[in-house]
């Protein structure tokens, strides 16, 4: 279900003319998949909750109207440009992340799928997380995907790029299935989900939690960044930071939130900095590292006939033939701006190609990682993050694009761009196993990551992990941390219901707690 | 020391200054600049812009009757602008970043193809040469200096107008829904 935020809820920090300070139950610092679930949940349950969020709140009938880039630039963190540093042979990977009321909920291709079983056992076995298994979590799956609307793409939704790429592989004998979404029966298939969705089909948290949270006297505090943690008697008992109403988004009054109970939720990329700026996670020197990515890579295949890729959904199957290998194939499309920018060629080759884009089908496939990524505080506001893909990681990354090339060949495709940027287009599958060996520097693979996770993850004690089972920083009490940081390992499938069900989970014990938590507060 | 440095390096560059919004129009109502929520503050110096529009005349050149012609003016000029519009929102180690690649750019030709000139000196021929280099080099360092200006120049220039339209792309802008048919749902 669809529902506006209630707008004298939200407070933007440009507005106010002085420094901002209130008391609240519980803070909420960002307002993405992970901190609207806990909002909302907390809200409903009576807490007075506050959330934070760095970024600007925009309307759903402002934000469905923008041209992508122009989404990129507002709604996407350093306007797109994230990036992680790849470590000796490891591509440059470029990081997509939300920064506005709804965080990177507004700008995923709204794909949904549980934490895969084998992951469950692998945290209740190997890491002994016995609350981390698939039953703790079916409460929680099954509540998230009824708020978000959660539905398989019809068949009669998939583009013709996605129909070469399930014909194709199906010819090779890979089984394909239908992907789920939190579109509902919405979907009308303009294949920029990325960009938010024009035809306002997708669930992101600000139209699906956040509406019920603020409902429920939740006040949204947005254009403020949180800089530290307030401590109290070795707790947390709030934050504090700037207001961002200055110059060009400056900063200029100081704000504080008091409360008992805090719960980061800025992202993987982010949380770390705030928790190794109050030195928690010292003892298990684990913040901010083990970081995962899903890299993924993409190709574009030229066909002779026209394929006009940009008329269904975004992204309607997936194949998890080669999941013994942690490869995920998935079919994607992307902004026709886009697809532009990632072709070979300069000046008239680049023109050439680009005219051939309505004969062009998409493939993509994304890798299931170990956990190569470490965030550090940067020099300014925003923080590094480099990441040492493993071998075998990068062998799954080239084994990946010559599966998509094989798959696009045996769809009929006469031409292949492949994510190796300078390579020569691939015409014949000799062409598409040559390139899985060939001496490329990583550096040449164009690879983008959508699920950065994992650089506060959830631990038996304080030496292996940050946060308990129940979301709570081993060495803060009242303390919490509820987004993608937390899970412990990849988890080789989009994040966004994993983050939810997770955060919902967490949501679910602290409100249980709260009276103790609040007394010891 | 580092954010001294980005400081210094922001003096230098004379930033920030506002950069001019585009016009809205009914199709789209809310282009570079033009949200209410928009700090329209600019990420590009002179000196980047220089280099931004000269790499962007070669990555968009095209052959005409045979003959190689830079990337139209108006395109061009777009396409910087919505780049500077872009970086303007990033921090300030993103714009000291890229800084530091145009700086890189301008020597491209010298690593490239060993011609002692700054790369928005060369012909239209030699600039596309020398990105032609980058990109097929074998060390992805240079591949991806010419990453850094072609994805976000080339997205810019490929959004609207006569280049969208090139790709065969067959509805009014990329900001409307799709009309699904009736059919179909």
């Amino acid at each position: 279900m669809r529902e506006a935020i209630d707008e004298s809820r939200v407070i933007s920090g440009r507005d106010l003319r002085a420094p901002h300070e209130e008391t609240a139950d519980v803070v909420v610092v960002g307002s993405g998949a992970g901190g609207a679930v806990v909002a909302a949940t907390l809200a409903e349950a009576g807490k007075r909750v506050i959330v934070v969020e760095e970024g600007p709140f925009y309307r759903p009938a402002d934000y469905q109207r923008f041209a992508p880039s122009e989404s990129v630039r507002r709604m996407f963190r350093e306007g797109g440009m994230v990036l992680a540093f790849g470590v000796g042979q490891t591509p440059m990977i470029s990081i997509t992340l939300g920064r506005a009321v709804g965080g990177s909920s507004l700008l995923t291709g709204g794909v949904c799928f549980r934490i895969p079983s084998d992951v469950h056992a692998t945290w209740q076995g190997r890491l002994g997380l016995q609350e981390m298994g698939e039953r703790s979590f079916e409460r929680a799956y099954e509540e998230v995907e009824r708020r978000i609307d959660v539905t398989e793409i019809p068949v009669h939704m998939r583009s013709e790029s996605t129909r070469r790429y399930v014909e194709g592989a199906k010819k090779l004998g890979i089984e394909v299935e239908s992907i789920r979404r939190n579109t509902g029966d919405d979907c009308v298939g303009t294949g920029r989900c990325n960009f938010t969705c024009p035809a306002g089909a997708k669930r992101s948290v600000d139209v699906s939690y956040l509406p019920s949270a603020t409902r429920h006297g939740a006040t949204i505090l947005c254009d403020a960044l949180v800089s530290g943690l307030i401590e109290k008697g070795g707790r947390a008992a709030g934050v504090e930071g700037k207001l961002l109403g200055g110059p060009f988004g400056g900063s200029s009054h100081a704000f504080k939130i008091h409360a008992p109970v805090v719960v980061l939720a800025c992202g993987t990329l982010h949380t770390p900095l705030l928790l190794l700026r109050a030195g928690v996670g010292k003892r298990s020197n684990v913040v901010g590292r083990n970081v995962t990515l899903h890299p993924a890579v993409r190709i574009v295949g030229r066909f002779d006939e026209a394929i006009n890729g940009w008329d269904g959904s975004l992204q309607s199957v997936y194949s998890d033939h080669f999941h013994d290998d942690g490869i995920k194939l998935v079919g994607v499309y992307t902004a026709v701006n886009f697809l532009a920018a990632g072709l070979p060629g300069v000046g008239p080759a680049l023109r050439r190609r680009a005219r051939g884009l309505g004969q062009s089908a998409v493939f993509g496939a994304m890798i299931h990682d170990e956990g190569g990524g470490r965030v550090r505080l940067g020099p300014g506001r925003e923080p590094i993050l480099s990441y040492e893909m493993a071998p075998r990681d990068l062998a799954r990354l080239r084994k990946a694009i010559t599966i998509l090339a094989e798959i696009s060949l045996a769809a009929g495709a006469k031409e292949i761009y492949s994510s190796a940027w300078g390579f020569p287009p691939i015409r014949s599958m000799d062409d598409a196993r040559k390139m899985e060996t060939a001496s490329i520097d990583a550096r040449r693979i164009e690879c983008m990551a959508f699920h950065p996770l994992g650089s506060a993850r959830v631990g038996l004690d304080a030496r292996t992990g940050v946060v308990d089972q129940r979301g709570e920083t081993f060495d803060m009490p009242g303390l919490f941390v509820a987004d993608g940081s937390v899970l412990p390992t990849s988890i080789g499938v989009n994040s966004q219901v994993p983050i939810m069900a997770t955060a919902t989970r967490f949501a679910w014990e602290l409100d249980a707690r709260f009276p103790e938590l609040r007394r010891a507060g | 020391m580092l954010q001294t440095l980005g400081r210094a390096a922001r003096r230098v560059r004379g930033l920030p200054r506002a950069a001019t919004p585009f016009a809205p129009t009914a199709d789209d109502p809310f282009p570079a600049g033009a949200h209410p929520l928009d700090h329209n503050r600019s990420g590009l110096g002179a000196f980047a812009t220089r280099v931004c529009r000269s790499v962007t005349e070669a990555l968009l050149a095209d052959e005409v009757g045979g003959r190689l012609v830079a990337g139209e003016p108006e395109i061009v000029d777009r396409a910087v602008q919505k780049l500077d519009l872009w970086l303007g929102t990033g921090s300030l180690q993103l714009q000291n970043g890229f800084l530091a690649l145009c700086g890189a750019m301008e020597a491209a030709p010298l690593l490239t193809v060993r011609k002692a000139s700054r790369f928005t000196q060369l012909s239209l021929e030699d600039r596309l040469h020398v990105l032609e280099r980058l990109e097929e080099h074998d060390n992805g360092l240079f591949t991806m200096l010419l990453t850094a200006f072609k994805v976000p120049l080339v997205t810019a220039a490929f959004e609207e107008g006569p280049l969208l339209f090139e790709t065969g792309f067959d509805r009014l802008n990329l900001i409307v829904p799709r009309v699904l048919r009736r059919e179909a749902r």
